[in-house]
């Protein structure tokens, strides 16, 4: 990413950070603390941010090496692909929010018309666009991972012995995903890029320890009671919350969303995308500034993965973020 | 497969089998709830994180927060038909547009691939259901 494209993502965040808080801020006067609220900040935070993504995209001049034509490599296309990416975010934002509310059946019903008709809906589209379809399949397997829970009984604690089986499922079902399509795993980049490791590590772990404290201050979660069972607790956090949960959601957000996005546009814009799938499916705090912290998280992570050419500092990233959270709340 | 994916799969194997012995019960706090965030919507969770920034709004009071989680349970819990019946109509689906059984339209041949994976994961989904229930009937 060039220093122009570096700036226009910034461009692009950066005010719709702030034109959220500030809406944020006259909301909490009018509607006061409450669901309306959320529901509200829900809407705001979505149409500010995809507003100044598709602003940028009208404002950005072609650059002198850009294919003037229509380029075979990018195939054919019927609806430019910043529509329906936008279509496809509205699709989930209302998923969301009606997951998160007494009206979850629907939530569940609409995650399940997502996950069997974007696979369609590509297809029909744009047979011969392979990374569109790719694009459209990864927000179906988003979906999926909200459907993956139906087996296991319900509850917050006996879930929380499910945790590590279901994020097993998601990953076998990337993994599949991967494998079907016959996506290069240096392509969504699920390699070093040819770079050192442990550098990539150390920088992950240098912008996740920060995150975590920020997200710590904005959730200001109640304790978590350690007590006698410290390692257990800490090895299970350390691998459930720390590996499995950043592996998953990397691979997903940054792997396969980013990648299959910035095939069809610029990097920036990809960037801001994937950046608010990631917002919107962290609704389920019913924190809205948890939602734009996930988004701002989401551009950083992104910019890491998009820089390095390499998920493992996203990775490291995400799982310290992730990490530091839970120790910052843990009470021994 | 990939020989990195076949590893990724093994850890991820191998965590799951070691959070059996990690897992202390019951998990109080923020752990439970971070774990579940990203896969389920944690109607849950702000009962147990205590002070969010919508805090003492009408969500984390009794009423809705208890009204919301009991349609998030009633709503996971009727998924489970829901996915085992796209499960059976996708299996059918791919098997009444199988080319062994002779000739199909273009557009039908080339959708049968776009629902392979879905097809897969919706019948994963339905296996894990009944094995779930298996357990839960011996337990």
């Amino acid at each position: 990413m060039s220093y122009r494209e570096l700036r226009r993502t910034l461009y692009v965040s950066a005010p719709a950070v702030v034109t959220f808080l500030l809406l944020y801020a006259v909301m909490l006067q009018l509607l006061g603390y409450g669901y309306t609220l959320y529901v509200v900040s829900a809407l705001v935070f979505t149409a500010v941010s995809l507003g100044y993504t598709l602003l940028g995209q009208t404002r950005s001049r072609p650059s002198p090496e850009a294919p003037k034509g229509p380029s075979e490599a990018r195939g054919p296309r019927r609806l430019p692909t910043q529509a329906t990416v936008s279509l496809l975010i509205v699709f989930v934002l209302a998923e969301e929010l009606l997951l998160n509310s007494i009206y979850s059946l629907l939530g569940i019903i609409l995650a399940l018309v997502g996950f069997i008709a974007f696979p369609l809906v590509a297809f029909v589209i744009g047979r011969n666009d392979f990374w569109q379809r790719v694009a459209f399949e990864t927000v179906s397997l988003l979906l999926a991972t909200r459907l993956v829970v139906s087996p296991f009984p319900v509850g917050l604690l006996s879930l929380s012995v499910y945790v590590p089986v279901i994020y097993t499922l998601i990953v076998v079902g990337i993994a599949s995903y991967v494998t079907y399509r016959k996506i290069p795993l240096e392509e969504i980049r699920a390699s070093s890029g040819g770079k050192n490791p442990l550098l990539l590590g150390i920088l992950g772990v240098a912008v996740g320890t920060p995150l975590g404290l920020i997200e710590y201050r904005v959730l200001s979660p109640g304790p978590v009671f350690v007590g006698a069972a410290f390692i257990q607790t800490v090895g299970y956090n350390l691998l459930v919350l720390g590996l499995f949960v950043s592996i998953a959601e990397e691979l997903l957000f940054r792997g396969l969303l980013l990648t299959s996005l910035e095939k069809r546009m610029e990097p920036w814009q990809a960037i801001g995308f994937s950046s608010i799938f990631f917002g919107v499916m962290h609704l389920g705090w019913f924190n809205p500034l948890e939602v734009l912290f996930a988004y701002g998280a989401g551009v950083i992570l992104a910019y890491l993965a998009y820089t390095t050419k390499s998920l493992t500092p996203a990775i490291a990233a995400h799982a310290l973020d992730n990490f530091v959270l839970f120790l910052l709340a843990a009470r021994f | 497969m990939d020989r990195k994916l076949w590893l990724l799969i093994s850890f991820f194997l191998g965590g799951t089998t070691l959070t059996v012995f990690l897992t202390p019960s019951p998990m109080m706090g923020l752990s439970s709830v971070l774990g579940t965030i990203v896969i389920t919507s944690t109607v849950l969770g702000t009962s147990v994180l205590g002070t969010p920034v919508i805090a003492s709004s009408a969500l984390t009071t009794a009423g809705l927060a208890a009204a919301i989680a009991g349609a998030y349970t009633l709503a996971i819990q009727t998924s489970g038909v829901f996915i085992g019946g796209l499960a059976v109509c996708l299996i059918l689906f791919s098997e009444a547009t199988s080319p062994s059984y002779g000739e199909i339209s273009d557009f039908l041949r080339e959708l049968r691939p776009s629902w392979l994976p879905a097809t897969a994961i919706a019948s994963v989904l339905l296996g894990v259901q009944a094995a779930v229930k298996v357990l839960h009937f011996f337990r």
